[in-house]
């Protein structure tokens, strides 16, 4: 019998350190954005919005996926993990190099402190892509998953390498164009590459499993795969190159069409489902596949005007805040919703599920304060956007106020599945 | 007689009073019917004690379970889950086994997990249906 689910699930703490981390991680994010939410106007590149956006993509989001694919790749892909040990060696490396770095940026020590900082960051990272490698050498049954894994990998590794070169480059410029060009590249793979492709590929595992959604076609996912690939590669091979606008704008293009291709392949799955209430974990993905759809538009929008113009600055800050908290960040909190129960219930209640009465895992969510949540998530991201595109800051301000509120309800929801 | 006797702490209230779905799962057996009928009984209760944690619906309403074999001296399952490589599917076999040996110690129970053939949403019984919002 097959019983990988449980015999080579990776020990519990070393899994739940990630998450707990990163829930943690949300609440400073949210609440440094709503602190600071005077500074988050003009250009992008600037310390505390650097630093805002490493605590954001590093610290939560990384983290989570870290945490997600140590816990979720042995059951998805049937294999057990490579190196448990090396996965908690990862952990501290990687958290050292996060402080180090977000710090680093927020005071703006560039030099050696953000060198190191920076290296820490990109060893642990090497640690996690060694290790899920070596787990994926294994794998006998690749599916559609498997694959936007692995792409998310590859992303992953060009991702950190862009970034270590960047912050080297911050305290000793050796790069001989604008570092602008660079950071472009860093953040499109980190965030289309590394972070959507992983969070596409589990969403498309779980959300079936959820919903229970049968009998849909998985065409527009394959079509999505190589629009997205294609449209990422090229658009490094233009940026690096630096070549004609036009082509550039259709790389651009066919990462959008990919993305939107996504989106259909979900409400092709929801339509299907059997599972006809919506619980706020599946609340949280429409909404974030909604923002999704916003976020493309922009993107797109952001492609076809010059990069110097002042409506470039504004609306790239509008972007990159409905992608990290509208889209991925909404996302990903509904997915724990789903992901802390089972790995509590895993560890907690599995061994007696059967000869005793355990809890559902329904019923070790706080639903009112998960719904509490999620309405404060959706209104704080759609007035903080608002906020950012008409350049209001106290807008901006509301809305930054909600999120924070929204993490902190979020981490409590977290903490209460704990102690159940 | 191999008679356990559930007590109502282990049992799922909500199902306890729903009626199997008997058609549904091939029952075969050798010992007299009588007795083999009250084991059977037994069996599925044990089996409708048993949820799957995610929906909160037990392995018999979800139409989880192909076969039931109850024989003097065996207990035989073969069951599937909604969705294959369902990241609980480890749990609830565990469950089921475990389940099976506390409640009829003198049997020797076996579980087969198996993907094929594939489950189908027709499978549910109406109260399952009834409880996912599914018509």
């Amino acid at each position: 019998m097959d019983l990988l689910g449980t015999k080579m699930a990776p020990p519990f703490r070393m899994v739940s350190k990630y998450f707990v981390t990163a829930t943690f991680a949300y609440a400073v994010l949210c609440i440094c954005l709503a602190l600071s939410w005077n500074d988050i106007h003009g250009h992008f590149f600037q310390p505390h919005l650097l630093s805002l956006t490493h605590i954001g993509t590093l610290a939560w989001i990384t983290m989570v996926i870290f945490g997600a694919m140590f816990q979720l790749v042995p059951v998805v892909l049937e294999v057990p993990l490579w190196s448990a040990r090396l996965g908690q060696w990862q952990f501290w490396i990687y958290l050292t190099g996060v402080i180090g770095l977000t710090s680093g940026m927020w005071m703006f020590q560039v030099g050696l402190y953000l060198d190191i900082s920076a290296a820490l960051v990109a060893i642990g990272g090497y640690l996690f892509l060694w290790n899920m490698l070596r787990t994926m050498l294994t794998v006998e049954k690749w599916d559609l998953t498997g694959y936007f894994l692995l792409a998310g990998l590859l992303y992953f590794f060009i991702t950190i390498t862009l970034g270590l070169t960047l912050a080297v480059n911050f305290g000793h410029p050796f790069i001989s164009r604008s570092h602008i060009d660079f950071l472009k590249i860093h953040a499109h793979f980190g965030l289309v590459g590394w972070v959507s492709m992983i969070i596409m590929g589990v969403a498309m595992k779980l959300l079936p499993m959820f919903a229970i959604s049968h009998t849909y076609s998985l065409r527009p996912m394959w079509f999505a795969f190589w629009c997205v690939n294609l449209g990422l590669l090229g658009t490094m091979v233009e940026e690096t190159l630096g070549g004609p606008n036009l082509l550039l704008m259709i790389y651009a293009g066919a990462i959008g069409v990919g993305l939107l291709s996504y989106v259909i392949q979900i409400i092709l799955v929801l339509r299907v489902r059997l599972r006809k209430a919506l619980d706020v974990a599946m609340k949280h993905a429409i909404v974030s596949f909604t923002f999704l759809s916003v976020a493309v538009v922009l993107g797109y929008t952001l492609v076809s005007i010059p990069s110097e113009s002042p409506l470039y600055s504004q609306l790239s800050l509008t972007y990159g805040f409905i992608v990290l908290f509208g889209f991925i960040s909404s996302l990903i909190i509904g997915e724990l919703y789903k992901i802390m129960p089972f790995l509590i219930w895993l560890n907690k209640y599995s061994p007696r599920a059967g000869i005793a009465v355990v809890p559902t895992m329904k019923e070790m969510v706080n639903e009112r304060l998960a719904k509490a949540e999620f309405l404060l998530t959706t209104a704080g991201v759609v007035i903080g956007a608002i906020g950012l595109t008409t350049e209001r800051q106290i807008v901006f301000g509301v809305g930054a106020a909600l999120l924070a509120t929204a993490s902190v309800l979020f981490g409590f929801t977290i903490l209460g599945i704990y102690r159940r | 007689m191999n008679i356990f006797k559930l007590s109502e702490g282990d049992m799922n209230p909500e199902f306890a009073a729903k009626p199997v779905n008997q058609d549904d799962l091939n029952l075969t057996g050798s010992i007299e019917e009588d007795q083999l009928s009250q084991e059977r009984g037994l069996v599925l209760e044990t089996l409708r004690s048993i949820l799957d944690p995610e929906l909160g619906i037990n392995v018999i309403d979800l139409g989880l379970v192909y076969e039931l074999r109850v024989e003097p001296n065996e207990i035989y399952v073969k069951m599937t889950m909604t969705t294959p490589g369902c990241p609980m599917h480890g749990s609830i076999i565990e469950a089921v086994e475990r389940a099976l040996k506390m409640f009829f110690p003198l049997k020797t129970s076996s579980v087969d997990l198996v993907w094929e053939p594939q489950w189908t949403p027709e499978r549910l019984s109406p109260g399952a249906k009834e409880q996912l919002g599914f018509r």
